[in-house]
């Protein structure tokens, strides 16, 4: 299989709906303020309402309750808000797949929200200011894998079955199986969402932080690999690799961070993870 | 309305911020340079910057009220590490932490009654970024200046600790620079002497790595070296502490005088005794048996008795002029007299005693030479040379000899009185005119004298102005020279 067999079947995918890709398009609008955003988001009441549940959740520990969608954008910024829009159609594209699939897809959306709660800590203890992008760099960076589940379960199926019983990662089953990579896939999708490119390229150089030495994007591929490796290792959720991961000591150096500092990062994405419980069930929150 | 700015005028502020920042020399000028480029940026009603306990620091309005739901964000803000945006009494207050990597170092407030566009907020956000950067190495550097400054202390306080030592403390390196020293030392080192001998002690120091302990005198005061070796670096120096033990000296030297004294005390006790003893042995003789001596016995005791008799009256005319010189009160009585005649009397009258050595005692000089002195005690000069020449004469030596001459030179007269008896030591030569000395052992007795004979002599000579000194070899004979002015 080719990676143009998934592309020329990417229009079967879900897509962010016009509020979404709307909501996206005025987050990166440097001219945009808040009052639009809030007009925007308004369109859907349940996604408004969903937005406002996770702005008041454990994850932002904010000091009071956020009852109005502008001051939800005030308080936390553009990206933010885009951000938790985001998790929300990402959860719904993740868990709504009603194709006939054995994977489990709750387990695959906590491997996506830990690896986002865990990008964004990361950027925040290594002192890169624009954290927010790296929580959607993390959300997405294994979208490519949700396209194959809808494209060809079967596939997806073989890949699982092969990484569980050869002990392998996903990218390996995927070599032997001849399947385009699925980080190739995320980077091709996130970039149809309109997303930044930031977002793209951290996610499509999450297996291949060293082919970024040259690029401006080498710290957060770096960061998107740790973080990717690390939430594998404490076995939040479930990626469908089973070994056969390793850790760039490259993506190490271009953060200027020693192994020893992955048990601290370890340490407090714990709690963090623990905070961001509300984002595991936006779903029945709503219902 | 939402604010606007062209990506241009983003460069401009962000060189123009990058600037001021990277002149700034201290935390406070980092941070008004902070606020100056938020108020171009922001239509401001107030800037702040909090410091890391949330306490307005600077700020360009004087009362700034933060509300307790304000600071509620702040705090929330600075915990998450993360801008935001509150409404407060019509004013949005933007707040951005000054984080650098994970930690807050402050909190920047703008207070603005205008919304601001996205991109406003990214820019400040990032200079708010920059300014975490930078101020972090400001205040190191400000922490780093505070330790040089406890660093320089402490070697104040060290300096002054040195210099309240009486001793002289100098470290020199391996080049044998000095790169710490005392005030003590540096009071002194313009003396090369002492200076050469630091050096050198230094650099015994430094090829052997032992201690090594040094005495040098240095106008006039007396030094005891001690150096050693320490670390500094990496680097071989050596520690000398130089110390004044003048005094340590000086009672050395009273010591030594108090035991030449009561040497001097048994000695001319020995020496006051043999006349004695003999006057009182010849007048018992005479008072037992007066009637049964003849005339001729008779004179042999009574020349005895005189003579012994004016042996100690010489010996105690001796003690009373040491006395006299010690206490400074010998005085001169200058007359003009013929110093040949002088001689030739003295010479005489020493005939019979230079006879009983076997001595022949020549008089070399004729010519009459009129000097304005003290006669007696010139006398007593030439008495005293000439009889010390008698004296130690050798007892091998054949022709045994005292010569005494004196010749006009210049202004002066020198009188030489020469032997060639048993000589003086050249260790001996300068001691021998100081009080209570005797070559050898002061209890000698062989050889009879209190010790004092050339002591009076130097200072009878050196009241008139002249000077003493002499020419020994031992065992082949001394000249003492005396020089003193005609006078007038």
């Amino acid at each position: 299989m080719e990676l143009q067999d998934i592309l020329i079947r990417i229009d079967d995918l879900p897509t962010p709906d016009p509020i979404v890709q709307k909501i996206v398009s005025v987050a990166s609008d440097p001219d945009a303020s808040a009052k639009e955003l809030a007009e925007a988001i308004k369109l859907d009441a349940s996604l408004t309402v969903r937005i406002l549940r996770l702005v008041n959740s454990a994850y932002y520990g904010l000091p009071r309750k956020i009852v109005a969608l502008n001051e939800a954008i005030m308080i936390l910024g553009f990206k933010t808000v885009r951000n938790i829009a985001l998790s929300i159609f990402t959860y719904s594209s993740v868990l709504k797949n009603k194709k006939k699939s054995n994977i489990d897809h709750y387990q695959l959306w906590k491997h996506f929200l830990g690896t986002a709660v865990g990008c964004e800590l990361l950027a925040q203890m290594v002192g890169y200011p624009n954290k927010e992008e790296l929580f959607i760099s993390g959300l997405l960076h294994d979208i490519g894998k949700v396209a194959l589940d809808y494209i060809f379960p079967e596939a997806f199926n073989a890949v699982t079955k092969l990484t569980k019983t050869l002990q392998i990662s996903f990218v390996q089953a995927e070599d032997r199986l001849n399947l385009p990579n699925h980080s190739i896939v995320s980077g091709k999708m996130i970039e149809r969402w309109n997303l930044p490119e930031i977002v793209v390229h951290s996610a499509s150089g999450h297996h291949a932080p060293n082919n970024f030495s040259d690029s401006v994007y080498a710290d957060v591929v770096a960061i998107v690999h740790i973080v990717d490796f690390l939430v594998n290792l404490m076995r939040y959720g479930d990626s469908y690799t089973y070994g056969g991961l390793t850790l760039s000591s490259f993506a190490l150096n271009v953060l200027g961070i020693k192994p020893r500092f992955l048990t601290n990062l370890a340490d407090k994405l714990k709690i963090r993870l623990v905070e961001a419980e509300d984002f595991l069930k936006i779903e029945q929150e709503v219902s | 309305m939402a604010l606007q700015m062209s990506s241009n005028r983003v460069y401009t502020f962000i060189s123009s911020f990058i600037r001021e920042s990277s002149n700034a020399k201290d935390p406070e000028a980092l941070l008004l340079s902070l606020i100056k480029i938020v108020q171009k940026l922001v239509n401001c009603k107030w800037v702040a910057i909090l410091d890391k306990n949330l306490m307005v620091r600077k700020s360009d309005t004087d009362d700034i009220s933060i509300e307790e739901n304000l600071h509620q964000m702040i705090k929330w803000s600075a915990e998450k590490m993360s801008p935001t945006s509150v409404i407060q009494d019509d004013l949005t207050v933007l707040i951005f932490p000054l984080v650098k990597t994970d930690r807050v170092l402050g909190v920047l407030l703008a207070a603005t009654d205008e919304e601001p566009v996205f991109e406003i907020f990214e820019l400040i956000r990032t200079l708010a970024f920059l300014s975490g950067v930078v101020l972090e190495n400001l205040e190191l550097y400000q922490s780093l200046e505070k330790q040089h400054a406890i660093v320089e202390e402490t070697m104040n306080y060290m300096q002054q600790i040195f210099n309240s030592f009486p001793q002289m403390v100098v470290v020199l390196n391996s080049q044998l620079n000095a790169v710490f020293a005392n005030l003590q030392y540096l009071e002194h080192e313009r003396e090369s002497k002492l200076v050469e001998t630091i050096q050198k002690t230094a650099s015994a120091v430094l090829t052997t790595g032992v201690r090594q302990v040094n005495e040098v005198e240095s106008q006039g005061i007396f030094y005891s070296l001690i150096a050693e070796r320490v670390e500094y670096e990496g680097q071989s120096q050596v520690l000398i502490s130089i110390t004044d033990v003048t005094n340590t000296k000086e009672l050395e030297r009273l010591k030594a005088i108090d035991k030449l004294k009561t040497d001097f005390v048994a000695s001319v006790s020995h020496e006051l005794r043999t006349p004695l003893a003999a006057i009182k042995a010849y007048s018992e003789t005479l008072l037992a048996s007066l009637s049964d001596l003849d005339k001729d016995t008779l004179n042999d005791f009574l020349q005895i008795v005189y003579k012994e008799s004016l042996h100690l009256e010489s010996l105690l005319d001796e003690l009373l002029d040491f006395a006299k010189i010690e206490q400074r009160a010998l005085t001169l009585e200058k007359t003009e007299f013929d110093l040949t005649e002088l001689i030739k009397e003295v010479t005489q009258s020493m005939v019979e005693f230079a006879r009983s050595k076997n001595v022949q005692l020549e008089c070399e000089t004729n010519e009459p030479i009129v000097i304005f002195a003290d006669r007696k005690r010139i006398r007593q000069v030439l008495i005293n040379l000439l009889s010390n020449g008698i004296k130690y004469c050798r007892e091998d030596a054949d022709d045994r000899f005292v010569k005494v001459s004196a010749k006009i030179d210049n202004k002066s007269v020198i009188i030489s009185v020469s032997d060639n008896g048993v000589g003086i030591p050249q260790e001996y030569q300068q001691k021998v005119f100081e009080k209570f000395f005797r070559v050898g052992s002061a209890l000698d007795y062989r050889v009879e004298g209190a010790g004092i004979g050339l002591t009076i002599t130097k200072e009878i000579v050196e009241l008139h102005g002249g000077k003493i000194w002499l020419q020994s070899t031992v065992n082949e004979g001394s000249v003492f020279y005396v020089q003193l002015p005609v006078g007038e």
